[in-house]
């Protein structure tokens, strides 16, 4: 690969859905100049509301859904042309949400994988075979699992398989869309895991698309946040939990549930809700919700750098104080070292 | 110390199949909750926390039937006739659901849907009762009750709905709300904004609430007390803050680790090894024994009670109070 | 235990128990039914007591007894054997016209669904042909090729068309929302693969459903148009014919239209439980 390009990278990417009636029709951006790239081996969050386009994003960059603008370029050679050709695919997959939608309902796990390693692998017989199992165990399944089909599987093992499906393809980068959030706590953790794992293993580079703050931040390098369709603020993960400068992104930040914060006390919150992208203000898109709000915003503020690679929409940036996530953990010392006692318990089990 | 408005004994669930067989999925379940208090009920998928709330609401499905005791102020809800039992479900006691897209009616105005709730309860007249959902509306925190009252429930966003479900639960002004992971399906922002509004009802009406989540944080946020459920069974009980800080069950420790923490960055996350137990799988000795690094022999022989260890703080484990690390050379 | 305590004494069990009971009963006689008569459609050569084209004019509508289990038509033909063919040709016709319609139904409703921009065109020409009674076209085309079994299969096959490609469609845009057809594109599967196993092969129980239901429809219409005259023509046995041609002798020797008739009400009725059951078995595809 040629190391002068970012695996990835996706400049002004814009996309419009027509709305109105047959006369009145105008476009609605779902997606609005959003630019951002990604490293090898690295984890990119992308963080939002429903209706903040960071799935409609996510397709994009599979050209599943077409852009309407703006360019993604995978290790500079532009995605349409890699679409064109099927070559995409063997770069980049995707993982989906849904456990439960995401697979085939009528092919068994055999099936799910092996057409994946036959279309691109061109594997056959024995050694479709042999690569099955061997995609089974990386995602941690037991190989004699792959003769059932995908409902006898809890929501847990059913995203291992779809992971095992799209490393299939053996790509360097994977969008995951929302991959943990219809999963119970500690399968979420599993499963983050085992994508970490991978990482390290592989050297795949990811996109993560999420809404929870906490796990986009434990498995994300940096983190995008995204607000009706474009970045308010982008920053390393550890400079945004300690330092977020955005007023959404604070927003977003202190509207995290807490364990241990104590309950009762009353908190800065976030009123009203997104507007939708049908009725999107001019200017700043949040003003509306802002407390900061000035006359000022009436006109789009600029993505301006304010720290090696902190960026932030804001025309008030100056002016806010940095926010950042109360540390405190509730828990009591002997607490805390029973965790840690089951962690490690855990840990010793599982390898 | 008053009467609890709701006072739950020894509830249990029992699925009867079609062949004769039965199998308990919910057992032994106690609490009680009192003015002003929110009970948070935390398990996984399949430990039976939604199957709490609908016993209480009598909405089993077929070859579902409850036992126990429950008592609504003083009012035990066994020993009414159905009759009596329906009426009093959606008005003393209501219930939110988790999807607000399909817990409306999509044809009716949701003025009309408050309206029909106290109607149906005899509660107001048809005049009074568009005055009363204006007032209702604006109470859960709507903008513009008063033209809101006459809007379809798809011209309004998700959290809006949420808003008009707990009004139309409150329109029978219940002494008693359960909300069935009332945020799961809304918005970080939002789901904040919702959980406020629950805490503020509760204080404001002196209601009781029952907060079932799988969101720890959720709980967190707005429970005055925590119950644990795993695989149908309670495994911990205690005040909000003493759960958080002194968790004992290894469950809830397990559980507790498994969160990313937002404080200090951890290379991996804890995990709990294995699956919930089917209902009826386990026969004897601790249903998280299989899973828990601290199990002994005795766990699996021995089902182990759910025990006082300090005020308010009840654990089912034989091991309880864990008082130190469980073996020698976990220094890390 | 008892479950008494909270009310929920009046036990669901046994109410259910008897329903799913009952249901077993007519779903078991239905498969009876249906097996026996097709059974002896298929089997008809080997065993109709007579040839049931053979006119003897001396036995002519007799009742039923030993010599004719059924009796005779008013040409003295076995009515026993005339049925037995009667459902052959009633079964071959109706299936034909059901698998050929269901085909290009399915794959125009399929296909409107896969190729938004034809949803349009397709729409609008399942629209038209929804208008059309199906009667209608079994007399133009009567008219334009002459009576027979051809043009009564053809207009049940266009019969068939629009239904199918409706229930086609709105099955396919349900399946077309699964994430599993995003993730089949997003491996780069081709376009075939991704609209014949991904998206017909998850609407064919949904389909295949419909169809059962509609199998029993089709006979009663075939049935219909032959009666009518427009199709197969005596002395061609077919139960739509045969109770025609009882229909002239109806007050006399009532068996003649009696028993074409009832074994169409016996085809048709096992057809629609059977169709129900299996409904039951998928509602939950079903939309």
């Amino acid at each position: 690969m040629n190391s002068r390009y970012p695996l990835l990278s996706v400049r002004d990417l814009e996309k419009t859905f027509p709305v109105g009636t047959f006369l009145r029709r105008r476009p609605v951006h779902a997606v609005n100049g959003v630019s951002f790239a990604i490293a090898s081996g690295e984890t990119l969050g992308l963080v939002g509301e429903s209706g903040s386009g960071k799935s409609t994003i996510g397709r994009m960059i599979l050209n599943l859904t077409a852009p309407t603008g703006g360019a993604i370029t995978f290790a500079g050679a532009d995605i349409a042309r890699l679409a064109a050709s099927g070559e995409i695919y063997r770069k980049v997959q995707i993982i989906f949400q849904d456990p439960h939608s995401s697979l085939h309902p009528r092919l068994t796990v055999r099936q799910l994988l092996a057409e994946p390693l036959r279309l691109h692998g061109g594997k056959t017989g024995r050694a479709l075979e042999s690569a099955v199992e061997r995609l089974l165990d990386d995602v941690g399944l037991a190989p004699e699992l792959a003769s059932r089909y995908p409902h006898q599987f809890s929501g847990g093992q059913r995203q291992r398989i779809g992971i095992a499906r799209a490393l299939a393809c053996e790509p360097e980068l994977i969008v995951c869309d929302e991959p943990v959030s219809a999963l119970d706590v500690s399968v979420q953790a599993q499963i983050i895991n085992l994508l970490k794992d991978l990482q390290e293993k592989r050297g795949l580079s990811y996109l993560f698309i999420a809404h929870d703050l906490a796990v986009v931040r434990h498995i994300s390098h940096r983190i995008a946040v995204l607000y009706l369709g474009e970045v308010v603020e982008s920053a390393p993960s550890e400079e945004l939990f300690s330092g977020a400068r955005h007023p959404y992104s604070q927003a977003l930040l202190a509207a995290i549930p807490r364990t241990g914060a104590a309950p009762g006390k009353p908190k800065a919150r976030l009123r009203g809700e997104p507007p939708s992208p049908i009725a999107r203000p001019a200017g700043c898109a949040f003003r509306a919700r802002c407390s900061y709000a000035t006359d000022l915003c009436g006109t789009p503020p600029p993505l301006r750098t304010i720290g090696a690679a902190h960026l932030v929409a804001c025309h008030h940036v100056e002016t806010i104080a940095p926010f950042a996530v109360d540390r405190t953990i509730g828990a009591s010392p002997r607490l805390a070292a029973l965790m840690r006692a089951f962690a490690a318990e855990e840990d010793g089990a599982s390898t | 110390m008053t009467l609890p408005l709701l006072a739950v004994d020894a509830l249990a669930v029992t699925h009867h199949g079609a062949d004769g067989s039965s199998v308990e999925i919910i057992g032994d379940v106690s609490f009680s909750i009192g003015a002003g208090e929110t009970l948070g009920l935390v398990g996984e998928s399949g430990s039976g926390k939604s199957l709490t709330a609908l016993a209480l609401m009598d909405l089993l499905g077929p070859n579902l039937a409850a036992t126990g005791t429950i008592l609504l102020r003083d009012r035990s809800l066994g020993s009414l006739r159905p009759r009596e039992r329906r009426r009093l479900c959606g008005s003393e006691l209501a219930m939110v659901f988790q999807d607000p897209m399909t817990a409306l009616n999509p044809v009716y105005t949701v003025g009309d849907q408050i309206a029909e709730v106290l109607l149906t309860h005899r509660l107001a007249s048809r005049r009074p009762a568009r005055d009363r959902a204006v007032e209702l509306l604006g109470q859960v925190g709507i903008p513009h009750p008063s033209q809101r009252v006459d809007a379809y429930p798809h011209q309004l966003s998700g959290g809006m709905r949420q808003r008009v479900v707990i009004a139309i639960a409150l329109a029978g002004d219940p002494s008693v709300l359960i909300a069935d992971e009332p945020t799961t399906a809304l918005d970080v922002t939002i789901q904040a904004q919702i959980l406020d509004l629950l805490r503020e009802l509760s204080a404001q009406r002196g209601m009781g609430t029952m907060l079932i989540s799988h969101d720890l944080g959720a709980i967190a946020e707005v429970a005055t007390q925590v119950m644990v459920l795993y695989a149908g069974r309670v495994v911990e009980h205690a005040p909000v803050d003493r759960l958080f800080a002194e968790a004992q069950h290894p469950y809830t420790i397990g559980l507790l680790s498994s969160l990313p923490k937002l404080g200090g960055r951890e290379q991996r996350l804890s995990t709990i090894a294995g699956r919930v137990p089917l209902p009826g799988t386990v026969r004897t000795g601790c249903r998280f024994a299989d899973r828990c690094p601290w199990a002994l022999t005795r766990c699996r022989l021995e089902a182990p009670a759910l025990t006082e260890i300090a005020s308010g703080h009840r654990v089912a484990c034989l091991r309880a109070p864990l008082l130190a690390p469980p073996s020698p050379g976990m220094a890390a | 235990m008892t479950p008494t305590g909270t009310g929920q004494s009046i036990s669901p069990r046994s109410a259910k128990r008897r329903r799913r009971a009952k249901g077993g009963v007519a779903t078991a006689m239905a498969v009876a039914i249906l097996a026996v008569i097709v059974g002896v459609a298929l089997l008809a050569p080997v065993l109709a007591p007579y040839d049931p084209y053979e006119v003897d004019l001396s036995a002519a509508l007799q009742p039923p007894g030993s010599a004719h289990l059924l009796g005779t038509d008013m040409q003295g033909r076995d009515l026993l054997s005339r049925i037995m063919y009667g459902t052959r040709l009633t079964l071959l016709t109706s299936l034909t016209a059901l698998v050929s319609g269901s085909v290009v139904g399915a794959l125009l409703g399929l296909a409107a669904v896969f190729f938004p921009s034809s949803d349009a065109v397709i729409g609008r020409l399942l629209d038209i042909l929804l208008s059309f009674p199906a009667i209608l076209f079994g007399l133009a085309l009567g008219a334009s090729l002459g009576p027979g079994l051809l043009p009564v299969t053809i207009a049940l096959s266009i019969a068939t068309v629009p239904e199918v490609g409706r229930i086609a469609r709105a099955a396919g845009l349900t399946i077309a929302r699964q994430e599993y057809m995003q993730s089949g594109r997003a491996i780069g599967l081709g376009k075939t693969t991704l609209f014949f196993k991904y998206l017909a092969w998850n609407c064919m129980p949904t389909i295949f459903v419909f169809l059962t239901l509609r199998f029993g429809f089709i006979i009663l219409l075939g049935a219909g148009l032959n009666f009518l005259g427009l199709g197969a023509a005596p002395p061609a046995a077919e139960l739509g014919v045969l109770a025609a041609e009882g229909r002239n002798v109806l007050a006399f020797a009532p068996h003649v239209a009696t028993y074409p008739s009832l074994t169409i009400f016996l085809l048709v009725l096992s057809l629609n439980v059977l169709g129900d059951v299996l409904r039951d078995k998928l509602d939950k595809r079903l939309l």
